[in-house]
């Protein structure tokens, strides 16, 4: 297979096409610290790409608890262990040397482990060009199942009552992981189809599939670590999340001509997402455009990660990692970026604190940003770290140059009068 | 009934408790989040009280009212010192 180079990983690696790079490249940023799982960007995709027939169990966005929750069932457990497995048998450690970093070519140190691609590789002989699985239609059947809610009485064979009981539940720590298709660079499912029926358009990253070409045979499905390419029965073709190309492309009648967030992005009420296009340098990595809030926020503040950078793929997803779930797991599940992203996070400087004014904001894509000075308004030590806050503008330009937000670090706050207190 | 952690069993993580973590970083992990975002100490012990919000509940219900309460009007008080003329407070 060719070798490309995957600046997450800060290495070249193994996939089966040349590499070859969009313009613009599709990319967003959530914020987990601030989501409280309310599935309102689950039901904005539902209710405008797959409420037909055969799409049923189709949600290309979904909100899973972590870690108790996936959808489908179990798919990064059951990815993180075939990853696992491969390591075991290549008798290689999956490990990251952080002790050489470049804030271009590779960011997070490097990853000296097996990607999905290069695990495959080690198969003798190699069966597929990823290592990966198809979910069973179980998996797929209950998204957010035994999730946040208690899982019900256990009953046993004979039993005709059931004892009264406490409901089991989740103790001690958890967190929303948000998740749309993030239209990778070296995307497997882009990979694996034998019939080249997906592809990357050079416009804008966005990965889709051909459905005249596709056959249905779910090599995509298999190959997905994240599992956002399925199956339609009713078809007999595979689907899957289509970035809201239309908005992107300006061609929503809302706003015709001004590229616009895709539905789930725009429709968060807890302003937790912003979406963008980052320019893209022919190598791969992102050109510097220092005043795009998703280049400032993934490459210079580097508060936001992606998410298990370590199967390969380059994903275009950033999270901000949840401060107070362990260590341990998020540096797994965002790689070791996690310890200083947090850190910047949760005592942030002001550029870092108006950027995220202009998250879910505005339904415009925001191409530039600008930050106007204001005075000091917080100064304190919290929990030993020096923490201040400057209640300025923040200013956001769509791609024509308009400005479309313009928003205060001090948000104001508007009261409803106790007449209409619990009126909507 | 409550079931302990199975670890030979890890793909089952239902109705069980997973080791790890430290309450009272995760305390006051998400006391800050909401006083950041400028919530008062009020309206934040409503989320540890309410049964409807299981993670904050859950730390309400395994450290006690007092607790909880004390801890939260400690990191306001810090909080709320910090700020200077022209800024808004949490009350």
């Amino acid at each position: 297979m060719p070798n490309v180079y995957n600046w997450q990983l800060g290495r070249e690696m193994s996939y089966p096409y040349e590499a070859a790079f969009p313009d613009w490249q599709w990319a967003f940023v959530f914020n987990i610290n601030r989501c409280i799982a309310c599935q309102t960007c689950t039901y904005a995709c539902k209710s405008t790409w797959t409420f037909s027939k055969g799409q049923e169990y189709m949600w290309w966005n979904n909100v899973e608890t972590k870690p108790y929750g996936e959808y489908p069932r179990f798919w990064d457990a059951k990815i993180l262990a075939l990853l696992h497995d491969a390591h075991q048998q290549a008798g290689e450690e999956a490990r990251w040397d952080t002790f050489h970093k470049d804030d271009k070519a590779k960011p997070y140190g490097t990853y000296e482990g097996l990607t999905i691609f290069e695990a495959a590789e080690r198969q003798a002989p190699q069966k597929e060009v990823a290592i990966g699985y198809e979910p069973t239609d179980d998996e797929w059947a209950a998204p957010n199942l035994y999730e946040d809610t208690a899982a019900g009485a256990i009953s046993h064979a004979g039993d005709t009552t059931l004892e009264p009981t406490a409901l089991p539940e989740h103790k001690t720590w958890f967190f929303y992981l948000q998740r749309v298709c993030n239209h990778c660079n070296f995307a497997a499912c882009v990979a694996a189809c034998p019939r080249q029926a997906i592809y990357k358009r050079k416009e804008d990253g966005i990965v889709l599939l051909d459905q005249e070409r596709c056959r249905g045979y779910r090599k995509c499905v298999m190959a997905c670590p994240y599992k956002k390419a399925m199956y339609r029965p009713t078809t007999r073709v595979s689907e899957k999340c289509v970035g809201c190309y239309p908005r992107i492309e300006g061609k929503d009648p809302m706003q015709p001509g001004i590229p616009l967030e895709t539905r789930c992005m725009s429709a968060c009420p807890g302003k937790i997402r912003i979406q963008g296009l980052v320019k893209m340098d022919p190598d791969g990595n992102w050109a510097e455009d220092r005043q795009n809030p998703i280049y400032y926020l993934v490459k210079v503040a580097k508060v936001a990660l992606p998410l298990y950078p370590q199967f390969g793929l380059a994903p275009n997803g950033y999270y901000i990692p949840p401060r107070w779930a362990p260590r341990p797991y998020l540096r797994q599940m965002f790689g070791p970026g996690v310890d200083e992203a947090i850190e910047r996070y949760v005592a942030p400087d002001r550029e870092l604190l108006a950027v995220q004014q202009l998250f879910r904001a505005t339904q415009q894509i925001i191409f530039k940003y600008e930050v106007l000075p204001g005075p000091k308004v917080f100064e304190a030590t919290i929990r030993g770290r020096p923490w201040e806050m400057f209640d300025d503008t923040v200013i956001g330009f769509n791609k024509n140059g308009q400005e479309v937000v313009r928003g205060k670090v001090q948000e104001p706050q508007h009261v409803r009068p106790d007449k209409h207190y619990n009126s909507i | 009934m409550s079931k302990e952690f199975e670890p030979d069993d890890p793909m089952e993580l239902v109705g069980v408790e997973l080791p790890g973590g430290d309450i009272d970083q995760a305390l006051d992990d998400l006391v800050l989040e909401y006083l950041s975002i400028g919530w008062s100490p009020t309206e934040i012990m409503f989320l540890f009280r309410s049964p409807h919000y299981q993670a904050t509940h859950n730390i309400y219900r395994q450290k006690g009212h007092g607790y909880v309460k004390e801890r939260i009007e400690n990191l306001a008080g810090e909080w709320n010192r910090g700020w200077i003329a022209g800024g808004m407070s949490n009350a």
